[in-house]
């Protein structure tokens, strides 16, 4: 099929044996790309006995449809069972590994077993070889990144783990250049287990052929001309994710004290702030015309990390705000795990649960937990588990510990958006802001009318807003198989114009939503093979009790109610399974 | 009456200080939200209208975004929240 080779790349770390395999034009057709097409080729060998820990537990790195065609198409995804939650896991990146992934003339990569020493992988101009990484096991991702492309060439991409991985920190993120995360769900620790250190790839096979080169370059220089005119792009560049953080405070979106606080200095720790007080540059990823993202005193920082590593935690010096950032980056923690399950330590220190004293707004404790998470050592070896474990293992009520199916809530309060509560109730993954981000709605940054998709009151919670957010989580879906920089300035008649010229497969923003559907509905599938079950998709009372004060005006979401809704128009049974008509409607029989 | 009025959007970012973006306004009673508008527009010096109707800058009232060109003449009452913000998101 066009745009895609069409192939995969499977190596077994335990032998060393490598495998080139085709992934056919019918799974490509219905699963498209990236996140769904990972989860298809998955399916059939993840189950609720395998530990994510195991040689078995296979892991795999995934391109788009568009990666390398469209600007905002240099992000990949990385997949497997995840370690934090035990169902489904999948996180997705920026930076450069996925087009040089293309390029190197696969569309995937699957890893399974386990070497018996500490190894990184060498894809270069078509040779594959196992590496040893002995004398990079224990150091940060920016050495480590150094280190490999010391050895293997300045054209090399590298993608690695760092001391959290290794340890098989639950929540471990793999890191693109020491610059981009995929943070979520806990792939580094995957990687860890399989003494898997780092990927290093150049491409030289090129991009595949697309169905029509002319309109494509037609195509991408027009839509380039649209985001220089657009006047977002200049703001994105300069503020990036950052900006957000004081209109987030205004509307009670980003979280304060472990969820439990609405007023807050969040000026002490905006972009502004950052912008005025240090040296920032930007950076960015393959394909980029805005280039958004901001090292700030040489710490790469976006706006989830301050919210979890800051206000969740009460630290609003920015100096301690950028240490603690620094140490989830260099060690390889997802920063929004990491915040909130620091700040759920600094919770239970001040309750008298833990002996530990941990109090809010202390930097330099935060510091040395993170440290000691990373490492495994003393109390972080409680909390390298995440909050949904170290609260069972404490004894805590699991209303106290901010998660949902064991992901950390994220820097969105689901008491600012009704939609954002059943959003991360129901995502594929857990409490998961990108799948169905749906406050960019109802603030007016991103709806979808050509979907019915319009801004209406943020604490509705209606048939019709439901409605309107299940599609809204299909195009979401899509949008990470497609794995096309949800903060790009590109919309949905964007992405159909490059689909089609891509792939030559003629596509409107309705198949969007088919698209994601199916692969919603996969997901959930391969969840309950995992172990699902309907209870898990409920929130914390530590995150849905009233605040007093703030900018969510006491709003807590009625999600019995929303769940209902939402279950009614998904076809999904009281076993949580779909319908079957559901199943057979979007296809997907055929291929589980 | 009073008017709370937070001014987050980044391009009013020279007008008010970091610390001082959230302040309270009197308006005249039966005041219509392009009222609350015009005010902060000459206090400013600068056309804010003019952004809502480009979208550049989204005004949430009443917790939704508000659609100024249909919505402007809406009345207000004593205490209500005039947000403006970028429509830029966090990640």
């Amino acid at each position: 099929m066009k745009g895609y080779h069409g192939k995969l790349l499977e190596i077994d770390l335990t032998n060393g044996n490598t495998t080139f395999r085709e992934i056919t034009d019918e799974y490509l057709k219905h699963f498209t790309g990236g996140a769904s097409l990972a989860a298809i080729l998955l399916y059939s060998r993840l189950d609720k006995d395998l530990d994510p820990f195991s040689s078995n537990a296979p892991i795999i790195f995934c391109t788009g449809p568009l990666t390398g065609f469209s600007p905002f198409s240099g992000r990949h995804v990385v997949a497997g069972k995840s370690p934090l939650t035990e169902l489904w896991g999948e996180t997705t990146m920026g930076g450069f590994f996925g087009v040089e992934l293309k390029r190197f003339g696969i569309d995937a990569l699957i890893i399974t077993g386990k070497a018996p020493k500490p190894v990184y992988l060498s894809l270069k101009n078509g040779t594959i070889e196992i590496k040893d990484a002995t004398h990079l096991w224990g150091k940060s991702t920016t050495e480590t990144t150094f280190s490999i492309k010391n050895e293997i060439g300045k054209g090399t991409r590298v993608i690695c783990i760092g001391p959290a991985g290794e340890k098989l920190v639950r929540f471990a993120s793999i890191m693109d250049e020491g610059h981009r995360a995929a943070g979520r769900t806990g792939m580094g620790a995957v990687m860890g287990a399989k003494n898997l250190k780092g990927v290093a790839i150049s491409g030289d096979k090129g991009l595949p052929e697309v169905a029509d080169q002319r309109r494509l370059k037609e195509l991408y220089s027009a839509t380039l001309e649209k985001i220089s005119a657009n006047p977002g792009r200049e703001l994105w560049h300069t503020y990036g994710t950052l900006m957000y953080t004081t209109q987030g405070y205004e509307i009670g979106d980003t979280p304060a004290k472990y969820f439990q606080e609405g007023v807050f200095p969040a000026f002490k720790i905006s972009g502004e702030s950052m912008l005025e007080k240090y040296d920032v540059k930007n950076e960015g990823c393959a394909l980029c015309p805005v280039i958004c993202g901001h090292r700030v005193r040489g710490v790469k920082m976006e706006y989830e990390s301050v919210g979890a590593l800051g206000s969740t935690c009460m630290i609003f010096d920015l100096d301690a705000l950028l240490d603690a950032t620094q140490v989830c980056n260099e060690m390889g923690l997802d920063t929004i795990s990491a915040g909130v399950t620091v700040a759920f330590a600094m919770y239970l220190s001040e309750k008298g649960i833990l002996k530990d004293k941990i109090q809010w707004g202390d930097g330099k404790a935060c510091v040395s937990l993170l440290e000691k998470i990373a490492l495994r050592e003393e109390i972080g070896d409680l909390f390298a588990e995440g909050t949904m474990r170290a609260a069972m293992k404490l004894g805590i009520p699991s209303d106290e510990a901010a998660n949902v199916k064991g992901l950390e809530v994220p820097m969105h309060d689901p008491r600012a958006f009704s939609m954002q509560a059943i959003s991360y109730a129901t995502s594929v993954r857990g409490a998961c802001h990108m799948r169905s981000d749906y406050f960019t709605v109802d603030i007016a940054a991103a709806p979808i009318p050509e979907l019915g998709i319009t801004p209406s009151d943020r604490f509705e919670e209606s048939e019709q807003k439901v409605k309107m957010m299940v599609v809204h989580q299909n195009v979401k879906e899509m949008w990470n198989a497609a794995l096309i920089c949800m903060l790009g300035i590109f919309d949905i008649n964007d992405y159909c114009g490059f689909h089609t010229v891509v792939t030559g497969i003629e596509t409107k923003p309705a198949d969007i939503s088919l698209y994601g559907e199916r692969s919603y509905i996969l997901k959930r599938l391969l969840n309950l093979k995992l172990g699902m079950t309907k209870d898990q998709e409920r929130l914390p009372k530590v995150v849905t009790t009233p605040l007093k004060r703030g900018g969510t005006g006491g709003f807590s979401p009625n999600l019995e109610k929303t769940l209902q809704l939402y279950y009614k128009i998904r076809k999904i049974g009281d076993n949580g399974y779909p319908l079957k008509e559901k199943i057979e409607e979007l296809g997907i029989d055929q291929f589980i | 009456m009073k008017a709370k009025v937070s001014l987050l959007a980044l391009q009013f970012k020279d007008f008010v200080p970091p610390d001082g973006k959230t302040f309270e306004i009197d308006v005249p009673c039966g005041s219509r939200v392009c009222d609350v508008v015009n005010l902060l527009s000459e206090r400013l010096s600068t056309n804010i209208g003019e952004f809502l109707m480009s979208k550049k800058v989204v005004l949430l009232f009443r917790n939704r975004a508000l659609q100024y060109e249909k919505d402007a003449d809406l009345e207000i009452t004593d205490g209500e929240n005039f947000i403006f913000i970028t429509p830029l998101i966090g990640g």
